[in-house]
């Protein structure tokens, strides 16, 4: 039953702008996510010096004004590197969950909305990828098709798949119980107009969330691969690589290895911020009114 | 633990004055209970009777104590004799359950799916006595026999999932009466069952009521299991008690216009066919609600005077009403329609 | 008059798969359903939790294929239609639905899920759909404001005329309301019943109303079936069935409302016990387990459907012999002294 207490007075810009993103700390994960998406497109044009230009005299400089971030073993600076290397980790991460949405999300929605043996069909290849261990199969893949950031992409986009399809699959089984799902149907509407212009817009909230999640996940993977050298291979720089060439220098030179982590860490909680807020987001809505 | 509250066998059970609940939400403050004031003595079956949104159940979970830490209750609440407001919070944990206990609507998420429901009454009993957990099993079965579930010593460890939903609310009352309490909440116990099985429910409880001489305070919207089970009534509207009276009173002669719209709209069966009376305009927003009379922007006599709360005064014995148009409580106020009388038919 | 819609012998099982026991049992919603409804009638499905008044109304719908038995619409089968068959079927028969939070898509608003049926069958240009749209709001009581508006934004009693609304787009001869008022508070209730009947009047639109509530059927259907367990216990026009009840669970069920009237109060014992398991649903008549008046052969054979009256059926032995025995009709005591 409805309660009568709704809103209505007018509340400041702050906040609403805070109800629409789900609060207040996804409102900065927004801005920063924003912010680091922002730095990785204009890295070109933001970053001081060339990220591969070798100065030799400048070996594990400290920071100072022209180098912000400080110099690296190769005298190269650091903070160019790093925002260089956003525009590889972001396009890693963001690319890998936007890939493996466009395959599974398609297939957790016909696999939830038919049922059956089409879930059946669908799902069990997908179950059987989920069964193989994420690394091992990024490796694998690397060794057939090479190492790089595009593979890296790839690799995490197949781990992904099954992940966004159960999610989806999910979602979609309970939203196709729903009585406006039987409405639509019973109004004559065709199966694939109902699939995809009510059960998909109505369950796509929990991959979204997912998707965030993800994104952090692969940040991570790209980084943990680019360590071991088999993602982006040098010179470009991704903050993997950073992280593995710093570790030598971790003693002389921290800089060479702390800005390229903050940048990771800074960059997952930005995500994960967006995802808690588009979580609080999607569901109150439903419940509370 | 007993002499914290001692049960008299006559007398007033509890004693609500003046409560009133307001809740913050974001940037609002929503006053979903204003000034109520009723009475319940022990033996009586008193129905809080509303429409959805009208503070019945949040009425019901402030007596209780349920209420978070976003509601601001103002107002006293004495559960025999003790103001309920002044124990700590170690005492109201003994008097739930104990001196006073509450049962909800949906049997299945009263109960907890993952034990049996025999379990359930023996915990209710063993929270509040000190017993061997044998005596609470033998204890609990006997209360399940006594809310008419039958082998109960069989179903003592089914789940809750195997029985059907009248079964469910039985056992739902077991574990509510397990510590023979003064005062029991029922909020909305039957709503979610089907006419034959609610119809046994509301015998059970009438049963049990003669057997315990307990207080009942039941919250419905259904005026017609009011009718069955309650001896006293209190209407209320968007937080605020209209009429209180015994159940004669209210079914023969309302005085408020509410009551009587509320009544007129309902659909018994026997009234001659044709369209059912209905109230223009809707319930008002209780973060901002209407100054006085709530009901005032949809009422057929308000005047003036209604922009000011009116208060629930005695018209008959046992009859009390807070409207500025009624003539035996303010004499001289005539009963007619107003020229500002609010739009009738508009869609809800 | 050919009726408007036959339903014959229907008959739905659900299978479910017990996977620690590895046995199949079905659940037997529907047991040898027959009904008819004439053009504009107003009839109406009562029975409580396990009676199959649900499935009933989704077989008619099309949303749940029936097991066995048959459909008629206008004479013509439509019960396994196909994709054509089944389509020019849906323009006839509309749903409402009970939940009118959960019965409209969250994220369209208003207009646009009035429209959705017409958009459905191409009817007319897009222009002559937007204005019929505003016609369709109009004829059940809302103004063009709510057309942008969403479902969230609207009270129930408002969302319920909504999926009236949409319900009447593509002007169908029969509305299955599943429960409409349920879930509404009574004074909507009543704006929304007051809603259906003038709509049955004036634009001779048949309804099935299914409900478990027979207070509410008096005020707009002309016939009431009354269901129990699968199976159709007893049919009458409305005033018969409340002035002269022939199915022991009909009196039960009338027994059993608590009316608004102190005075009159519900007897001790109503019914005893509750409705069994459709999976395991006892032989014989399904009632008899608690039945007040059993007989014998009541836990034997299924009880054949004895006519009362012009309109008035029941399946039920006990009435068929007490029938039989008294010229004048006795009724049969609903209650045991």
């Amino acid at each position: 039953m409805t309660t009568a207490a709704t809103t209505r007075s007018a509340p400041s810009h702050l906040t609403r702008l805070k109800r629409r993103t789900g609060g207040g700390e996804a409102l900065v994960g927004f801005l920063l996510l924003g912010m680091l998406v922002f730095i990785a497109a204009g890295a070109p044009w933001i970053a001081p010096h060339d990220p591969e230009a070798i100065a030799t005299g400048r070996v594990l400089g400290p920071p100072d004004l022209g180098h912000l971030f400080g110099s690296d073993a190769l005298g190269r600076d650091v903070f160019s590197r790093v925002l260089y290397a956003f525009r590889v980790s972001l396009s890693v991460a963001i690319g890998s969950v936007i890939l493996a949405a466009l395959i599974g999300v398609p297939i957790g929605l016909i696999a939830g909305y038919r049922g059956g043996r089409v879930d059946a069909m669908l799902m069990r290849p997908l179950d059987l990828l989920l069964a193989l261990p994420a690394l091992l199969l990024a490796i694998a893949l690397i060794a057939i098709i090479g190492p790089g950031a595009l593979t890296v992409l790839v690799a995490a986009a197949l781990i992904y798949v099954p992940i966004l399809a159960r999610v989806v699959r999910g979602s979609v089984m309970v939203t196709k119980q729903m009585p406006y799902v039987d409405a639509a149907r019973a109004r004559g509407v065709a199966e694939r107009s109902v699939m995809i212009r009510h059960v998909l817009p109505n369950s796509v909230g929990p991959a979204l969330i997912q998707g965030t999640v993800l994104m952090g996940f692969a940040i991570q993977i790209e980084a943990a691969l680019s360590f071991l050298g088999l993602g982006a291979q040098p010179p470009t720089p991704s903050l993997g690589v950073m992280l593995s060439d710093g570790r030598d220098v971790l003693t002389q030179a921290p800089w060479v290895e702390i800005f390229p982590g903050l940048a990771i860490a800074v960059t997952v909680l930005a995500l994960t911020l967006v995802g808690d807020g588009l979580r609080r987001q999607l569901d109150p809505r439903g419940m509370a009114r | 633990m007993r002499a914290l509250l001692a049960t008299p066998a006559t007398g007033r059970v509890l004693d609500v004055q003046r409560l009133g609940v307001r809740f913050e939400v974001q940037d609002d403050v929503v006053s979903a209970v204003s000034n109520v004031s009723l009475t319940i003595d022990a033996g009586e079956i008193v129905g809080v009777v509303g429409e959805s949104g009208c503070g019945k159940s949040t009425l019901a979970m402030a007596i209780m104590g349920l209420l978070g830490s976003t509601a601001h209750i103002t107002g006293r609440v004495e559960l025999l004799g003790r103001d309920l407001a002044g124990l700590t919070v170690e005492e109201r944990r003994q008097v739930r359950g104990d001196r006073m206990s509450m049962i909800f609507q949906d049997p299945l998420t009263s109960l907890d799916p993952a034990f049996g429901v025999g379990d359930q009454v023996a915990e209710t009993i063993r929270a509040h006595r000190t017993v061997t957990p044998a005596e609470a099993r033998a204890r609990a079965i006997g209360l399940l026999e006594s809310v008419g579930i039958p082998a109960a010593a069989t179903r003592y460890s089914d789940p809750p999932h195997r029985l059907s939903g009248g079964m469910r609310q039985r056992v739902v009352i077991a574990t509510a009466l397990a510590n023979d309490p003064a005062l029991l909440i029922a909020d909305e116990p039957s709503t979610a069952l089907d006419v034959t099985i609610q119809a046994q429910l509301l015998s059970l409880l009438r049963d049990q009521r003669d057997a315990r001489g307990m207080a009942i305070l039941l919250i419905t919207h259904d005026l017609g299991v009011v009718a069955q089970l309650c001896d006293r009534v209190a209407v209320m509207y968007a937080g605020q008690l209209v009429e209180t009276a015994t159940v004669e009173q209210v079914f023969r002669a309302p005085r408020h216009p509410y009551t009587q719209a509320l009544l007129a709209a309902q659909p018994s069966a026997g009234l001659a066919r044709g369209s059912l009376r209905v109230i223009g305009g809707q319930v008002p927003d209780l973060s901002d609600p209407p100054p006085g009379c709530r009901f005032a922007p949809r009422c057929p006599l308000v005047r003036p005077e209604c922009d000011s709360p009116p208060e629930l005064l005695a018209a008959q014995p046992g009859h009390s009403v807070a409207c500025w148009a009624d003539p035996a409580t303010h004499p001289g106020a005539a009963a007619t329609a107003s020229s500002t009388g609010a739009p009738r038919g508009a869609a809800a | 008059m050919t009726p408007l819609l036959e339903v014959r012998d229907l008959v739905k099982e659900f299978p479910i798969r017990h996977s620690l026991r590895g046995t199949a049992t079905v659940v037997h919603a529907l047991d040898g359903v027959s009904l008819s409804i004439a053009p504009g009638e107003a009839v109406a499905v009562v029975g409580e939790s396990g009676s199959g008044k649900t499935t009933l109304a989704r077989c008619i719908l099309g949303l749940t294929p029936p097991t066995g038995g048959a459909i008629v619409l206008d004479g013509v089968e439509v019960t396994r239609g196909d994709g054509r068959a089944l389509r020019a079927f849906r323009r006839q028969v509309q749903p409402v639905f009970q939940d009118p939070y959960a019965s409209l898509d969250p994220r369209w608003s208003v207009a646009r899920t009035v429209r959705e049926p017409l958009d459905a069958y191409a009817i007319g240009s897009v222009a002559d759909r937007e204005a019929r749209v505003g016609t369709l709001l109009d004829l059940v009581g809302l103004t063009a404001r709510m057309a942008p508006r969403r479902p969230h934004e609207l009270s129930g009693g408002q969302r319920q005329r909504v999926g009236i609304a949409a319900a009447l787009a593509l002007e169908p001869r029969l509305i299955v309301a599943d429960e409409p008022t349920s879930a509404l508070d009574v004074s909507v209730q009543a704006q929304i019943l007051n809603l259906l009947a003038g709509l049955q009047r004036e634009l001779g639109i048949a309804i099935l109303l299914i409900t478990h509530n027979l207070a509410v059927v008096e005020h707009i259907c002309d016939r009431a079936l009354v269901m129990y367990l699968g199976r159709l216990v007893e049919e009458a026009p409305v005033p018969t069935l409340f002035a002269d009840p022939r199915h022991p669970y009909t009196s039960a069920l009338m027994a059993a409302i608590p009316y608004p009237d102190p005075s009159r109060r519900l007897p001790q014992t109503v019914l005893r016990g509750e409705v069994p398991s459709p999976i395991d649903p006892p032989p014989g008549c399904h009632f008899h387990t608690r039945c007040p008046v059993a007989i014998d052969i009541c836990a034997v054979q299924r009880p054949a459907t004895t006519q009362f009256g012009p309109a008035h059926r029941a399946a039920c032995h006990v009435a068929a012999v007490a029938a039989q025995s008294t010229p004048s009709f006795a009724q049969v005591p609903s209650v045991p002294q």
